[in-house]
């Protein structure tokens, strides 16, 4: 190895970082074309007139710069749920770069950041958004008169101010936004009046502005849920179950589709809105009507092209029902999928998702859908297919697969991580080597599963045909002996008298309570603890070279649940202090000996729960719970910003 | 002057790409600040007296820069390196332990060195026009290269021999 080397790999690496040649062609052709039609009027015109012409050009051309493209072309790259809000109602979120805000049904707004999850806001308020450059939040809460009213909350100072107030108790404020240059608040105003015999009726609803230099209200259109359009002098809104286009400069209008509640994204290229249709299938002989929800998006500038985004399934027949004596069924999807806000650059759309199944647990989630102009390659599909099964999104796996089988997640041994170990193509098919881990909590047992899966071009860029299982490597302890099943083949790798008596607990009454294994460095990791709880010591055992290390030991503390890295180099400990009732969780580094404690990231969040869920690869995701919640985060242990956690 | 500007893109757009993505990470990003450096450069070009390659590539450096502080949060230099330095290269799962430490290797640098790294192999510069971009001298630079190189060997002989 010498400094020539060094250059000559280098140079191998730079091939390896890719161009996009589509969009180098692209931008030359708006050269020509600016270049031609400068030259065209340069012949024609004199020279000042030249000037502006080409000012024009150049503005043009600015316009036209940035490629974008139609909404059918977006690709679906990833999903996920990553707040739990269980039984406790969430209304319209607010994003921006990163940091989410939550209005919770008769609790105030919340903050959602690297630091945790924090009420900023106290007023009860059913929606929130927020300013383009991000420093003004706009809700509607309740006065103490019982009216209603908009209130603007600068992120800058903490000053809450309230802008409008209805005239009376029946007129009420909803669906408010900024404009694009922050200036003015759009808004729904509506009239709501009790029938005679039951129920409420909308007397009237209008779309309407304030502008927050003057105050100034100016009506625009009838309907709700209006937003600008960014750099098209328009809104888009919605009447009568339709989303509209609305010019504002000739007042045209124009239906995008049937849909509920449209939100534009802040780049001003994209709708988002929730849309129902009613499905008629046949199931076993019976006339099932589902009436189908999904989110969609559409063009805003075009308004040609439209993609549904996300994948609503009918709920289930239930358990009991005779199916020979139905012969129409009517049902509803498994999730509503409502409330769609674009993220700050315009990259992501966040949708609330509630289950439609009276089950224990939690129902209502926040969802993230993240959108691309690049296709996902073979490798992408089956590392978020396998985090899809892994935090139990069945609805995104399904939409990664070709034929999906009815059951794909099973609960225990629950997938705790997963690695990709190779790709290549058999004849013409390309396919992904994957391992996947399963661990039982509390249980001294994993396995790793090695899987080969085939796939086929499709409209994300790829989707799995087939899944064939390759290998699976089991480790369990029974009894105080460690075994390796292979092939069905049983092999004792150790038992309890064999490990260092220093480096076990002092009390010899002990029992293994989890375990884990790196393929990588042919380790497992295990825990033993005494049987009053008093003590416990999480080790490791290097198969390959017969030798056992201890990684830290723990007083009244129960380890459940410990998980390895892909790369073996990291393992993540939930820990229960008996004590304190309390749990913990770490990440131990094993090249520096270090120990982050989780939990010590979150300074102003009261956290009931924390846990280690799984290994996106070398990335660690944990949850931690609230009373009002559930929150997902990441912590990469590889990252410069190592010393903070990240939310999805 | 347009024509020489089309010359100009084609011979510079695979560098200008290649040193905007190992710095993004992500290729959405990447396309629009490269269509926004060209934009700037198509602008200006006629008004360059010299070293059009060194003003491209400041103009490259400071669009990344602007792009973090307009859509990161991020004011301070040093921070910009927190969202900098994926793994973008293709065929992520390349079995040559070689090229995999060498990786390994470059993002183990302190900032300043991996952006030498980025200028002189991945954008393809000269050391006169690196010295141009980071305002040292073109010794300096040379040396400073020369450095990285034999420190890189020692991260990967360290790393191969695992």
């Amino acid at each position: 190895m010498d400094e020539k080397r060094i250059e000559e790999n280098l140079n191998k690496l730079k091939d390896l970082i890719p161009v996009n040649y589509q969009l180098k062609e692209s931008l030359k052709k708006r050269f020509y074309r600016n270049r031609w039609k400068k030259m065209g009027v340069a012949i024609a015109a004199a020279a000042a007139v030249l000037l502006m012409v080409f000012s024009f050009g150049i503005k043009h051309l600015q316009d036209n710069l940035i490629t974008k493209v139609n909404a059918e072309e977006l690709k679906i790259i990833n999903q996920i749920s990553f707040i739990s809000l269980g039984k406790i109602n969430a209304g319209k979120i607010a994003e921006y770069n990163g940091t989410i805000y939550i209005p919770l049904h008769d609790k105030g707004i919340y903050k959602y950041d690297s630091k945790g999850f924090k009420k900023i806001i106290d007023k009860p308020a059913g929606e929130v958004a927020i300013s383009t450059n991000g420093t003004k939040l706009v809700f509607i809460a309740n006065t103490s008169a019982g009216k209603n009213a908009i209130y603007i909350k600068d992120l800058n100072d903490g000053k809450e101010n309230k802008i409008i107030e209805s005239k009376d108790s029946d007129t009420y404020y909803s669906d408010a936004t900024f404009s694009p240059d922050g200036n003015k608040i759009i808004y729904t105003e509506q009239v709501i009046v009790p029938r005679e015999t039951h129920g409420f009726e909308v007397k009237e609803s209008n779309i309407n502005t304030v502008d927050l230099k003057n105050l100034k209200i100016t009506k625009l259109t009838d309907g709700c849920c209006g937003s600008f359009v960014k750099n098209g002098d328009a809104i888009v809104f919605e009447r009568d179950n339709k989303i509209i286009y609305k010019n504002l400069k000739d007042s045209s209008e124009k239906i995008i589709d049937e849909g509920k509640r449209p939100s534009v994204s802040p780049n001003g290229y994209y709708i988002a809105y929730e849309k129902y249709e009613i499905k008629n299938e046949k199931v076993e002989d019976v006339n099932v009507r589902i009436n189908m929800n999904n989110i969609w998006i559409a063009d805003a500038s075009s308004l040609t092209t439209k993609k549904q985004v996300t994948l609503n399934v009918p709920k289930s027949v239930p358990p009991g029902m005779p199916k020979e004596e139905i012969q129409n069924y009517v049902t509803d999807t498994l999730y509503s999928y409502y409330w769609p806000v674009w993220s700050s650059d315009s990259r992501s759309i966040f949708v609330l998702k509630n289950l439609n199944e009276d089950i224990r647990g939690n129902t209502m989630q926040l969802m993230k859908i993240e959108l691309s102009r690049e296709e996902l390659t073979p490798e992408e599909v089956v590392k978020k297919f396998l985090q899809a099964i892994i935090v139990r999104d069945k609805d995104f796996a399904r939409v990664l697969m070709k034929n999906s089988p009815a059951i794909m997640i099973v609960s225990n041994p629950h997938p705790v991580a997963y690695e990709i170990l190779e790709s290549g193509t058999e004849g013409s098919t390309p396919y992904v080597d994957a391992s996947l881990s399963y661990e039982y909590s509390m249980n001294g047992y994993c396995s790793v599963d090695k899987s080969r899966y085939y796939l086929s071009p499709s409209e994300n860029g790829y989707i799995i045909d087939s899944i064939k299982h390759l290998e699976t490597v089991e480790f369990i302890e029974k009894k105080g002996t460690f075994y390796k099943i292979e092939n069905n083949v049983k092999t004792k790798l150790f038992d309890k008298g064999e490990i260092p008596k220093e480096i076990l607990p002092d009390n010899l009454n002990t029992h293994a309570t989890t375990l884990t294994y790196s393929p990588k460095t042919n380790t497992i990791f295990f825990t033993i603890q005494t049987d009053d709880r008093s003590q416990t010591r999480i080790i490791s055992n290097n198969i390959s070279k017969k030798e056992f290390k201890l990684i830290d030991s723990f007083e009244n503390t129960f380890i459940p649940d410990i998980k390895v890295d892909s790369s073996g180099k990291y393992l993540a400990v939930l820990a229960y202090n008996n004590t304190s009732q309390q749990s913990n969780a770490y990440v131990y580094n094993f090249k520096t000996g270090e120990r982050i404690n989780l939990k010590a990231k979150f300074k102003n969040t009261k956290i009931e729960e924390i846990s280690p869920r799984f290994w996106q690869q070398d990335k660690l995701i944990f949850q931690i719970s609230l009373k009002e919640g559930s929150l997902y985060y990441i912590y990469d242990p590889y990252k410069p910003y190592k010393d903070e956690v990240l939310i999805p | 002057m347009v024509e020489s500007f089309l010359e100009f893109y084609e011979k510079n757009f695979d560098d200008v790409y290649r040193y905007v993505y190992f710095k993004i990470g992500n290729k959405w990003d990447t396309d629009d600040i490269v269509s926004e450096i060209f934009k700037k450069a198509y602008e200006k070009y006629k008004s360059i007296k010299s070293n059009p390659r060194s003003w491209l590539f400041s103009i490259a450096k400071n669009t990344i820069t602007d792009h973090y502080r307009k859509n990161k949060n991020v004011t301070l230099e040093d921070n910009i390196s927190y969202f900098s330095y994926h793994d973008i290269f293709e065929n992520k799962f390349e079995k040559e332990a070689e090229i995999d430490c060498l990786k390994k290797s470059i993002y183990s640098l302190p900032k300043e060195e991996i952006e030498i790294i980025n200028l002189k192999y991945f954008a393809g510069m000269t050391h006169r026009e690196i010295s141009q971009i980071i305002q040292k001298t073109e010794d300096a630079v040379k040396m400073k290269v020369f450095r990285i190189i034999q420190k890189l060997k020692n991260l990967v002989i360290k790393c191969l021999e695992g």
